[in-house]
């Protein structure tokens, strides 16, 4: 219980008008529906956990909410204690009292603890700023959330990830916030900074604030949530007590969805093992204690499609791109092709020894915007098109003729700028890009991310093709379906360590999800760690 | 339209765009082209007629080849996103190091090599600071900028070195007669045969379409196997050995070189002559062509207000408005596009 309340509780009794109701919220982006019509109910002094997959549309909600969509940008009604609220900024929302804590932390490192919980507030005194009030101000704050610990006037960066979570908990209660939205907060806390922060929130509900807590991790929603609210695909599936529900049931409410046949699935012939990374340790880049990736080893087979499955920030990414010499932290790996050990300390050496990757994020680190579709489809091969460093234009212009032709990418002209075509478009050129190498193993990180459902599909053909002429495919997908519809063999990935390595028979996504979030399932059939050399 | 049949419909639209694509390529590759005619005919016409002489157009190719040198290496460095300020110092450094071997009995011969190998060395060393030990481009060059002109300072003692039998003074003051009075100065020859070398190489060698790589996206050039490093490290080097043979043509113009004056403030007509040429100041996009225009618009303004009898202070305002409004017109023709 803190020594006195943080903000003045007023007239909203339990049982009375609920604090905050968002009815019927409806968004769509360009005829695409994000939301469609999601309600919401939090009372004061009470945590709601909002639960969904991937992409179920909860940060949309929650940027609904805190007007980052503005009113009139999204259909439906939100009461704030009971009146309509019509926000136009997040500056009316924080005037109200409701205050976002994003993902990624939104502090200045270099400015003191202090700076930042009054940054845009500063108490000033004679037009300058009064360092003296800005401080104690702080440390009564922190001393009221049990953070005394913390000094003010020293720079955040000086404050490890844990403790800089509870300083953004602290700046949002200087703004007199009556309602905290955390988005997954815990992604990168250890267990007793987890524990220190849901304290924190028991203690915040004690004295009236309301919480929204979103979070992956379902026992964390589990301890502190009152009540659950689960959407998927953007729609409302329901509301219940926290009492009345167990994980098993949330992750069911989560995933419950038909599987359309979108997948081409074709049987395929599976050779033996071409591909075997061991012992995979990858470190934060900010935090060399922190692991990424915790020794992880698996192998691939020729012809085999290994799907990776994973909650955001499990450490997907960081494993294939430290298996491609691209991880920009410190990392070891032990790669063997072939049987054969190979040092990679670079993409390039990755290309080499017969491994290619296509990137993540496709804007950051896959196109080359200004160049020609045509040049970024040859540049991991152009010495094949030169003799002496000079260009053969037109052998070079007859292979990405060709590929043009064979992966359908729909350009005007091989010389248009790539950033003219779609997504899904600039994507397969990407994909051409790394298939010009002829790799043995192909690594497709989130292949289909910001591609519609036609280029999916042909994607997804391609996947297939390339799995019957004998390429090893590892493919990381944040959606459950895909992987499922995809793979024939599926590892898990969760907090970095391997969590589960299915053959995909039968395999549901409730038994992938409950090995990502760590639940314990019974019915769950492990491979036998399909492929040791 | 409405009895053609549906696959013509369907690969209409897309020839539309891919002449409307050609248009836009042709424009863009024009660029500043008809900017720079317009002031060349103004200049004839505000100076006394004087401007459009063939014996005009040899001074004004004479004075835009050095620049157009540096310009060009220039144009290597900033399509990789990256800058070199240290151009005008290796000019001068460069130059007195010819001097001084072209005065050494029995080796006068070198004088043309260790003017190049002076820009190289520079340049191979700005290629480490940035390439290897990952100094921004900016803060290195700077650095050099200074460095290298207290370097050229102290290879002369301070003083101006000067030969009056300079061997390889045919180079700065000799060209190729046309008729009696138009002559095609060697230094002009030179600064072409630098561009089109150029142009080569960005446009017909696979190091070309690595540097833009690098330019438009490090990071997915790095994931596609290009060494980036070395991609740096060879543009930094080609700038500093472009900057030597600036060094080259300048002191075989003046037969003489001094550590203190020499190149000063060079590299930023050679900057200037980059970007009017529509070079994307954050790499990735541009055209060696356009510096070429881009360089002869400096040399043409510098000549013709001269020519017109604008007084020296107003000829520094005038070719600033003109860089700022140049690239301003630019921006409006392509919005968004460009730095």
């Amino acid at each position: 219980m803190l020594a006195e309340p943080l903000t003045p509780v007023q007239d909203t009794p339990r049982t009375g008008a609920p604090l905050l109701e968002m009815r019927g919220i409806r968004k769509s982006f360009s005829g695409v529906a994000a939301l469609d019509g999601i309600d919401l109910v939090v009372h004061a002094g009470e945590c709601v956990g909002l639960c969904g997959e991937n992409g179920a549309g909860k940060s949309t909600m929650m940027k609904v909410l805190s007007a980052v969509y503005p009113y009139g940008t999204w259909e439906g009604q939100i009461l704030w204690e009971g009146r309509e609220l019509r926000a136009n900024s997040i500056r009316d929302t924080e005037a109200a009292g409701i205050v976002i804590i994003h993902q990624e932390l939104m502090l200045v490192p270099q400015l003191s603890v202090a700076e930042n919980i009054f940054l845009g507030r500063e108490p000033t005194r004679h037009g300058q700023i009064d360092f003296d009030a800005m401080n104690a101000q702080s440390q009564v704050l922190l001393r009221r959330l049990r953070m005394g610990h913390i000094n003010p006037a020293e720079p955040v960066s000086h404050y490890g990830g844990g403790e800089q979570q509870l300083i953004e908990i602290a700046r949002a209660l200087a703004k007199n916030a009556r309602l905290l939205i955390l988005d997954e907060p815990s992604s990168s806390l250890s267990r007793s900074e987890i524990d220190t922060l849901l304290s924190l929130i028991r203690d915040l509900k004690e004295s009236g604030v309301a919480c929204v807590y979103i979070s992956h991790k379902l026992d964390e929603v589990a301890a502190i949530a009152d009540s659950v609210t689960v959407i998927r695909d953007g729609r409302f599936i329901g509301s219940a007590p926290m009492s009345g529900l167990s994980p098993r049931e949330i992750i069911r409410m989560m995933v419950g969805r038909e599987m359309t046949n979108l997948y081409p699935r074709e049987p395929h012939e599976i050779g033996d093992v071409v591909f075997e990374a061991r012992h995979v340790t990858a470190f934060s880049r900010h935090d060399r204690s922190r692991k990424r990736v915790d020794d992880v080893s698996f192998s691939v087979r020729r012809g085999e499609i290994v799907g990776i499955a994973g909650l955001v920030g499990a450490g997907r990414t960081e494993l294939v791109s430290s298996v491609f010499g691209s991880y920009p932290g410190e990392h070891t790996a032990e790669i063997y092709i072939e049987g054969r050990k190979c040092a990679i300390r670079s993409p390039r050496d990755a290309v080499k020894a017969g491994i290619c990757m296509v990137p993540e994020d496709r804007k950051a680190h896959g196109i080359v915007p200004g160049m020609a579709v045509g040049h970024n489809m040859t540049m991991a091969t152009l010495p094949q098109f030169a003799r002496h460093g000079v260009l053969d234009v037109d052998s070079e212009g007859r292979a990405i003729d060709h590929d043009i032709a064979a992966m359908r990418i729909r350009t005007a002209s091989p010389a248009l700028a790539i950033s003219n075509l779609s997504g899904g478009n600039q994507q397969k050129a990407v994909i051409s890009r790394m298939l010009m190498p002829k790799p043995r193993v192909l690594i497709l990180d989130e292949p289909t991310r910001g591609v519609d459902v036609g280029a999916k599909y042909e994607i997804y053909r391609l996947i297939y093709e390339l799995a019957r002429d004998g390429v090893a495919i590892i493919m990381v997908s944040s959606e459950l379906p895909e992987v499922l519809g995809i793979s024939d063999r599926v590892l898990v990935i969760g907090e970095g360590r391997l969590r589960g390595d299915f053959t995909n028979d039968g395999l549901t996504q409730e038994q992938v999800l409950s090995a990502a979030i760590g639940a314990d399932t019974s019915d769950a059939h492990p491979a036998q760690t399909a492929g040791q050399l | 339209m409405t009895s053609t049949t549906s696959s013509a419909l369907r690969t209409a639209p897309q020839q539309v765009s891919t002449s409307r694509e050609r248009m836009r390529s042709a424009i863009q590759a024009a660029g500043m082209l008809p900017v720079l005619v317009l002031l060349a005919v103004g200049f004839h016409l505000l100076g006394g007629y004087r401007f459009l002489s063939g014996q005009n157009l040899s001074i004004v190719a004479q004075q835009a080849a050095i620049n157009i040198v540096l310009a060009s290496g220039m144009t290597f460095v900033i399509l990789t996103g990256g800058i070199d300020l240290s151009v005008g110092s290796i000019l001068a450094a460069s130059a007195m190091g010819g001097l001084i071997v072209s005065l050494m009995h029995g080796f006068g011969f070198l004088a043309i090599p260790a003017c190049l190998f002076v820009g190289l060395l520079i340049g191979a060393i700005n290629g480490v600071l940035i390439a290897g030990i990952r100094i921004p481009p900016f803060i290195a060059t700077l650095g050099t900028l200074t460095a290298v002109r207290g370097i050229a300072r102290l290879m002369g003692g301070d003083r101006t070195v000067f030969n009056a039998d300079l061997p390889y003074a045919w180079i700065g003051n000799d060209g190729i007669a046309i008729t009696s009075t138009l002559v095609i100065p060697w230094l002009a020859v030179i600064a072409l045969l630098v561009v089109v070398a150029s142009w080569f190489v960005l446009r017909r060698t696979v190091l070309g379409v690595h540097i833009y790589a690098v330019g438009g996206n490090p990071s997915a050039a790095r994931l596609s196997g290009v060494r980036v490093g070395a991609v740096l490290m060879f543009v930094y080097c080609l700038s500093g050995l472009l900057a030597g043979l600036g060094g080259v043509m300048s002191s075989a113009r003046l037969y003489a070189a001094n550590g203190l004056q020499l190149g000063q403030s060079y590299e930023l007509d050679a900057i200037a002559a980059v970007i009017l040429g529509g070079t994307s100041f954050v790499g990735g996009i541009g055209s060696i062509w356009g510096t070429l225009v881009g360089g002869l618009m400096i040399a043409v303004l510098t000549n013709g207000l001269v020519l017109v009898g604008v007084s020296d202070i107003w000829q520094f305002i005038v070719k600033g408005l003109v860089i700022i409004i140049a690239v301003a017109l630019d921006r409006f023709r392509q919005p968004a596009a460009r730095t």
